[in-house]
């Protein structure tokens, strides 16, 4: 008898899936499922088609729908949130925020992007919380919402909600994997550890022996992951070079490992050269989409109840029935990865059960893979506490410390960026000083 | 009575340095010297020099003189190790290579490829000495001044059981160059240091008891304090400045080595003017000159010794005689020493190598805690320490890609290369430098 509460809930792709996912489980259906968002109109449509859902398929599951977020969380076993704070407006070529060529102002994970993209959302997530502390104590938050690391690490340090950081990283990466050793993702299994976005498969297996042999094999063809197709994000290059010059594959596509490390997208013929310009960050027909989904609603359209394969609905069945599930969550790095910052923020294989979320033990990375980690994770840490104490210096030595900025720019070029940047997001960093 | 044994004792600028300050303690007198270098004639040289002085001051220190290592260690209380592996062309043939790659890290003695590739030659001798030290005198005190000091020190803590320490003068040096900047005695600072060698942080820095970076703020916003145009200020120290006013705290060694530990200053070679640095052309022009200034210091050397010039006694500061002075008398002191990192800067990585305040006396060094760095500053610390930890390992395993992975992870490498560039860069130093990477796989 779960009351489940979706914070977002109008971003519709996800919260069909959870919904879908949540009454695939026979054991599940008898729970509340709470939608809530601060849009009405997204909202009266994703409540539609849990309405429908439920009327097709003969469900119990009690479906709610709300504005008013204190509603929604009053008693609520488990809270997902899938907020997005801001429009990403995408920047023009004259943009003051390019420099040498290179524009330093994306990013959802760290770069100038990424830090100000925290700034928008940690605060929200940290007003959701003390919310939380109130209406729903012991209620577990299981967070969507980018950038991952450094939220979560805000909610751990900053409030005293239990919580973790959902990602689907690695488990698409595996299932791509597959796809290029060209066997079933089903035969495939592994070992990932690292932060959000830049976790790493330190084992990687095929019907249990090391699948790495295999995957190099492969990967002398480079038409094997260089084609527009080969991912969907895109070209794969960035992430081959990583495997051949590290030794480890990572997790996070190469549209946003090439901005996480210095060696690719520093100069505009090395982002050519390493298919960076692709569509990974082209923006979606949101309102094709919307549109779309609602004339499914309003026909006969038959919704399909097949599982997503996301993670979210998992950990609910697995709290509920104390069925054991091992997935990766992000989490505070409490001696799990060794040598990874103490209390940072870590993507680590977890056990799931009625006890609740449990990391494993790991131990030390390969210390090549460990420094790459370390140099985001400085940027997540002065950004945190940047944003926590609304503090300029701090936000403008966040980006000083960010690999691919600092590739680029002098210290005096880093300091005109964060100042555009401060300008960019005046809505969002009032108060800053 | 201690015996205190140097090796390498042939660089006679710092040997004698050393041995006077070790005769400038009264009570250190009675003890045994012991000048050990592989190359006969400068260790005349260097033995002449410690004879006169014992000579002329009338002192029964006894001064012992051989090419041979082993019966050298026999029996030492305190041993010294300052040797530089081939010599001042000891960096050329990776900074030519490095050049022609677009990586312009200046003298690059401790970081990067430069780093990496004098790791290779230098801590496969030192963990010998130690490996004679664990045989020949195993309590022994063991003090490196060679560089690269934290790769050197962290795999002597790693592969070895030698007590010991790396000693560098950049704190003291420093303190007293920011001493100067603020017009303040040099004993009437005080400050609290802590970080990596080379790339150690002023916590604080204080004159008089009080806080004395406000003054030093202020002080600094006229850059004719440290641009270099006043030369009675010294010469330029623009990067360390910079680094002071962004990130907070100044940091130890010369603007030029700290130059290279970031990527913000020598990126570009427009940046490495504006930033007043020597680039890698001139210090690769310089070796003539090294060459010559060596000699000079030779001829100069040899002059006193053959005329009635009378040595004085004076104390340098260095830390090493005092190190030995304090575990002899047991009246304490306080030095800035490289040592294995057990719990000691909180936020930087276990095990590697850190630089912070020792206390000194009878029952020997003992590193003191410094808990948490201010993020900003650990962050570039750390950077540095990744690269570190792969050489430590390249180079105990002889294993080729762990030196290029650490290379791979030097800030200014990383900055101006591609994975694939910094391969064939490191591939290239490997093929030319034969020597010493035999067995490298």
């Amino acid at each position: 008898m779960a009351k489940i509460v979706l914070i977002g809930a109008g971003s519709h792709t996800f919260a069909r899936h959870l919904i879908t996912d949540v009454v695939s489980y026979p054991e599940l259906r008898d729970s509340t499922i709470t939608l809530m968002d601060v849009s009405q109109e997204p909202l009266d449509m994703i409540t539609g088609f849990a309405n429908k859902l439920m009327k097709q398929n003969k469900y119990k599951t009690k479906i709610e729908a709300t504005t008013d977020r204190k509603e929604a969380l009053e008693g609520a076993d488990y809270v997902f949130t899938t907020i997005r704070v801001g429009a990403h407006n995408p920047p023009k070529p004259d943009s003051p925020t390019k420099f040498h060529g290179v524009e330093l102002s994306r990013g959802d994970t760290i770069n100038a992007g990424g830090v100000f993209y925290a700034a928008r959302h940690i605060p929200v997530l940290l007003d959701i919380c003390r919310d939380m502390e109130k209406l729903c104590p012991d209620a577990w938050l299981l967070n969507y919402c980018n950038p991952m690391a450094m939220i979560t690490w805000a909610i751990n340090d900053y409030t005293k909600i239990k919580t973790v950081g959902l990602c689907h990283s690695v488990q698409s990466t595996a299932t791509q994997l597959a796809k290029y050793m060209g066997v079933p993702a089903e035969e495939v299994s592994y070992w990932v550890a690292g932060i959000n976005h830049m976790a790493w498969f330190l084992e990687l297996k095929w019907k249990g022996k090391d699948a790495y042999p295999l995957l190099r094999e492969k990967f002398k063809d480079p038409s094997v992951y260089s084609g527009p197709e080969a991912h969907w994000a895109g070209p794969d290059v960035v992430r081959a070079e990583i495997l051949k010059g590290f030794g480890y594959f990572v997790t996070e596509s190469s549209m946003h490992m090439g901005i996480y490390v210095p060696y690719f997208a520093k100069r505009p013929d090395l982002i050519e050269k390493f298919k960076l310009v692709g569509r990974g960050l082209a923006g979606r027909e949101r309102a094709k989409e919307d549109e779309v989904f609602k004339q499914q609603i309003d026909s006969d359209f038959v919704f399909p109840t097949k599982h997503s394969g996301e993670y979210g609905s998992m950990i609910i069945r697995s709290m509920e029935t104390g069925i054991p599930l091992r997935i990766n969550c992000n989490v505070m790095n409490r001696g799990l990865i060794t040598n990874l910052p103490q209390g940072s923020c870590v993507e680590v294989p977890c056990l799931v059960d009625k006890k609740g979320v449990s990391p494993c033990y790991v131990g030390d990375l390969p210390p090549q893979l460990a420094a790459l980690n370390r140099t985001n994770i400085a940027v997540q840490q002065l950004a945190i506490q940047g944003i926590i104490e609304k503090n300029k210096t701090k936000m403008f030595q966040a980006v000083l410390l960010d690999p691919l900025t600092s590739a680029v720019t002098t210290i005096d070029e880093t300091r005109q960026l964060v100042d555009e940047m401060f300008k960019i997001e005046k809505q969002y960093t009032k108060g800053y000083k | 009575m201690a015996k205190i044994v140097i090796i390498g004792a042939g660089s006679h600028v710092f040997s004698s340095r050393f041995i006077t300050d070790i005769l400038s303690f009264p009570e250190l007198r009675e003890g045994t010297i012991t000048l050990m270098d592989i190359a006969p004639g400068p260790l005349e040289l260097a033995t002449a020099f410690a004879r006169r002085l014992v000579e002329q001051n009338k002192f029964n220190t006894k001064i012992e003189s051989t090419t041979d290592r082993r019966k050298a260690l026999e029996g030492a209380d305190y041993v010294l190790i300052t040797i530089k592996v081939g010599g001042v062309y000891h960096l050329d043939i990776e900074r030519a290579i490095a050049l022609k790659y677009g990586v312009d890290q200046g003298d690059m003695a401790c970081i990067g490829s430069g780093g990496a590739f004098d790791s290779i030659r230098h801590v496969p001798p030192i963990l010998d000495i130690c490996h004679d030290m664990e045989e020949l005198c195993p309590n022994a005190l063991l003090m490196n001044y060679t560089n690269p000091m934290a790769t050197i020190t962290w795999s002597i803590n790693d592969y070895t059981r030698i007590k010991n320490v790396g000693l560098c003068h950049s704190v003291y040096g420093t303190a007293r160059t920011l001493a100067r900047y603020i017009n303040a005695p040099f004993d009437e600072v005080s400050y609290w240091v802590a970080g990596l060698n080379h790339f150690a942080w002023f916590l604080e820095f204080k004159w008089r008891g009080e806080d004395a970076y406000p003054l030093l703020r202020e002080k600094l916003k006229d850059p004719a304090v440290y641009d270099g145009s006043n030369p009675r200020s010294g010469g330029p120290d623009i990067v360390r400045a910079e680094l002071f006013k962004t990130f907070g705290y100044y940091v130890t060694e010369s603007s030029n080595h700290c130059s290279s530990y970031t990527t913000f200053f020598r990126k570009k070679e427009e940046d490495i003017q504006k930033y007043r640095l020597s680039n890698g052309v001139k210090y690769q022009s310089n070796i003539a000159g090294n060459l010559a200034r060596d000699q000079e210091q030779d001829v100069k050397l040899k002059e006193k010794l053959s005329s009635n010039f009378k040595f004085p006694v004076d104390f340098s500061g260095e830390y090493g005689s005092m190190i030995i002075h304090s575990m002899e008398t047991g009246e304490p002191s306080v030095v800035y020493g490289n040592v294995k990192n057990k719990g000691l800067v909180t936020n930087l990585p276990e095990g590697c190598c850190v630089e912070v305040p020792c206390l000194v006396d009878k029952e020997g060094l003992h590193p003191c805690y410094v808990g948490d760095l201010p993020p900003q500053i650990a962050a570039l610390n750390a950077n540095n320490v990744g690269m570190q930890e792969l050489i430590v390992r390249g180079v105990a395993e002889k294993d080729k890609t762990k030196i290029f992975h650490s290379v791979l992870l030097d800030p200014l490498s990383a900055a101006k290369l591609t994975i694939d560039e910094t391969k064939a860069m490191v591939d290239e130093m490997f093929a030319a430098e034969t020597k010493y990477v035999k067995g490298y796989k």
